[in-house]
């Protein structure tokens, strides 16, 4: 400390923090404004009836009741289970075929990883649009596809327009669009494998099933879980795909949950009852990752 | 980093490849454990910062949003619409402008999700002083006082506009409660669209003018082909829309059923006439279908396939004509809707502006609506055949019925207002429709008859009407 006491001013200039402060001020705000006071906000909203434009009433838990003893909430949840659980396992067995296919020192792999990634920095509008007419009934190359195959006289599908297939489509959409990030995260765990590993269990006779279930699996754990963990919410709040292309048709058979609140918050002004579906959401979120976390002692390694 | 590197230290995140790089020091953590008290005080001072630097944003925007210091008075107007549209209220505000100098308008396009994004602002207390609303809409709106009744105020000095020169339909959709709250710009209603060349090509006569809905759907059988002959048809005689509800409320109309009551609070959605014609309109789809389905059309739209001539008959509204006096080569025209057992019956919606009830100005907002609703401004939006003007003036004049273009029979838009029925909607329209939508839908895809979808959601439907 100095002698002389500096001002108030030469006092905070000199302290680290102080300008930590500062610097870190844009962002604080940003989150304040934008997150925190928000997420608070409609915690308190999950508790009332207001459109927006009257006053908000209180109604206790009512919002929650109402959830609970409606149909259509059931249904968004089923619908949002399969399409989680059957997209999250198809992107991940898919993404660690491809990453296992792209980790090798071939000519010219770099172009192909950047083809897998491609889908990843395009944006969802565009994706939307082309796979939109991929699925087209009438003159989609998909349905085209299919009749090409002999023999088999497939009827041709609606795709997005039939309630059985559907949510497949959107399935098939979005692990089109994730994979190459998954793909992109399990290649640079692959890469962090040391050789010596896999050089051993050759010497001890293992094949390659054998490695990739004694090395590859066990030393790639911390990088599934990453995976897992991130594709499961990401999952959760699908949106955009709805948003574009369904509206959560036909019947209700693409209504995510995320789309669903949505509607009730921006198409009926539903404010309070969509504030309870994300907190719902939330929880259901927060308990999925809390047992996965618990879980990741029994399957992960160096935990 | 080594595997067994990572095996040695407890680590309570599972380390990830690229958050291994950066972690390199974490120098100031360890400088401020020596003084804990010194730390609470900088800690404070830097929440204090965080907190000045807010207060600060939130003040710079709650910069007045009054004027440019030139001492006139600023309105802003939003409305929704194409390019086109665009073009239009710019010119409109300049010669208003001109007109008024001590008056600017801020002229506010929103051209997608145009009611979220008006909900929004009005919820941020942000209401334009004039907006576009439609009959649809208005009704959240007026319930929530949001808008200035006009009722009062129409005919007086301030506000110079007769409300004999409207249309009274038009008028009715804008009014709640025998309040007026918008002036019509335009009406919507519904008419048939007949592709004349298919007619002619396919050697069927063209149906009167005075027809029945029984009369639209022998005609529509006789115009559906399988041209290709696999069993199902790829031209087809009449549209068909799942939704809106709007776009099929016609044919439950015509036959005398009806959605709601009177009161807009009580079903009416279960009475025999309107079963009847939800599954007479369904069958258009039916075993012999003459309208296509979904798997017939895809993302296409009906309009799409009028203009590919693959559709000879098509529902729908005026804003179809000045796409099919630029786009199409054949020859084609407007019929009244076909009349069912309680005659021809469509809808009367209108769009037009209201005023925030809320306004600083409302002198000048009262101005520019009235300038936006006198003769000649009316006139500049009949030009472009998109619209049907809510004032019989410009409506009467040949700018409307435009002798020697597409549609022949323009008449006919207007004929239709006279026997419409004026839009009415309950506050929970939205929600409401949506669940109609759903419930209807099993059966325009012909898995479910009209009778059960409506038993099945009568409940669903008057909860929905009752909170």
């Amino acid at each position: 400390m100095v002698q002389a006491r500096p001002t108030l001013i030469n006092r905070l200039a000199q302290r680290e923090l102080f300008w930590a402060a500062v610097f870190i001020a844009p962002l604080i705000c940003g989150l304040f404004i934008f997150t925190y006071i928000p997420v608070v906000c409609s915690l308190a909203l999950s508790f009332s009836s207001w459109n927006l434009l009257g006053d908000p009433q209180w109604v206790g838990l009512e919002n929650y009741t109402h959830l609970l003893g409606d149909p259509l909430f059931f249904k968004t949840m089923a619908v949002t289970t399969v399409f989680v659980v059957v997209g999250v396992t198809l992107e991940i067995v898919l993404a660690l075929a491809v990453a296992l296919l792209l980790n090798r020192a071939v000519q010219g792999i770099a172009v192909f990883r950047s083809v897998f990634f491609l889908p990843v920095v395009s944006p969802m509008v565009s994706v939307a649009l082309v796979w939109g007419w991929i699925f087209d009934p009438q003159f989609g190359w998909l349905n085209a596809l299919l009749q090409l195959i002999p023999f088999a006289h497939l009827p041709r599908i609606a795709w997005l327009y039939d309630e059985q297939w559907a949510l497949w489509a959107l399935i098939m959409i979005r692990i089109w669009k994730d994979l190459g990030y998954t793909m992109l995260i399990l290649l640079a765990g692959l890469q962090g494998i040391p050789s010596h590993l896999y050089e051993s269990a050759r010497i001890d006779g293992a094949g390659w099933w054998r490695q990739l279930w004694a090395v590859t699996l066990p030393m790639l754990s911390p990088t599934l879980f990453f995976v897992i963990t991130v594709a499961m919410i990401q999952a959760f709040q699908t949106f955009d795909v709805v948003y574009l292309l369904t509206e959560g048709g036909p019947g209700n058979s693409t209504q995510l949950l995320v789309y669903w609140l949505f509607k009730n918050a921006f198409q009926f002004y539903k404010v309070g009852p969509a504030s309870a579906m994300a907190y719902v959401l939330f929880l259901i979120i927060l308990s999925l990752t809390l047992v996965q976390w618990t879980l990741r002692k029994r399957w992960v390694l160096h935990e | 980093m080594l595997a067994s590197d990572r095996l040695k230290k407890p680590v309570p995140l599972p380390r990830l490849p690229f958050s291994q790089v950066g972690v390199t020091k974490c120098k100031s953590s360890t400088d401020v454990d020596k003084r804990p008290l010194g730390e609470w005080a900088r800690l404070l001072l830097g929440l204090g910062c965080v907190g000045v630097l807010v207060l600060g944003l939130g003040l710079m925007g709650c910069a007045p949003a009054d004027g440019d210091g030139s001492g006139k008075t600023k309105l802003v107007l939003s409305f929704w619409g194409s390019a086109n549209e665009l073009a239009t209220f710019k010119q409109l505000v300049a010669d208003f402008e001109a007109l008024h100098p001590d008056i600017t308008v801020e002229a506010r396009h929103i051209p997608q999700n145009y009611f979220q994004k008006i909900h929004i602002l009005m919820a941020s207390g942000l209401t334009p002083d004039v907006m576009m609303v439609n009959s649809l809409s208005l009704p959240v709106y007026s319930e929530h006082d949001q808008f200035l009744p006009l009722t009062d105020l129409l005919g007086t000095d301030a506000f110079p506009v007769e409300r004999a020169d409207f249309y009274a339909g038009a008028l009715a959709a804008l009014s709640r409660h025998g309040t007026l709250y918008a002036m019509p710009r335009d009406v919507s209603n519904l008419v048939v669209y007949v592709n004349k060349r298919m007619f002619e090509q396919a050697g069927v006569p063209l149906p009167p003018r005075n027809w029945t809905l029984d009369q639209m759907r022998q005609t529509a059988r006789r115009m559906t082909r399988d041209v290709n002959h696999d069993g199902h048809p790829e031209q087809f005689g009449m549209s068909f829309y799942a939704k809106p509800p709007l776009f099929w409320l016609p044919f439950v109309w015509s036959e005398g059923g009806r959605l709601l009551a009177d009161d807009l609070h009580t079903l009416a959605i279960d009475r025999p006439e309107t079963i009847n014609a939800l599954q007479a309109y369904a069958d258009l789809r039916g075993n012999e279908p003459v309208a296509p389905r979904r798997i017939d059309t895809g993302a296409v739209t009906m309009s799409q396939l009028f203009i590919q001539e693959k559709l000879a008959m098509m529902v729908n509204g005026r804003w179809m004509v000045p796409a099919l006096r630029q786009q199409v080569g054949f020859d084609w025209d407007v019929w009244p809707f076909p009349r069912g057992r309680q005659g021809s019956v469509v809808g009367i919606d209108a769009s037009g502006y209201a005023i925030a009830k809320q306004t600083q100005h409302k002198a000048e907002a009262l101005k520019l609506v009235a300038f936006l609703s006198s003769r000649s401004a009316q006139a500049r939006w009949t030009e472009s055949g998109l619209i049907i003007p809510a004032r019989l003036d410009v409506a009467e004049s040949n700018l409307f019925l435009a002798p020697g273009q597409r549609p022949a029979h323009a008449r006919v838009f207007l004929e239709v207002i006279a026997s419409g029925m004026p839009s009415r909607t309950p506050p929970q329209w939205d929600e409401f429709s949506e669940a109609l939508q759903l419930a209807l839908e099993p059966v325009w895809e012909g898995r479910t008859q009209a009778r059960d979808a409506v038993a099945g959601s009568t409940a669903e439907l008057q909860r929905i009407l009752a909170h």
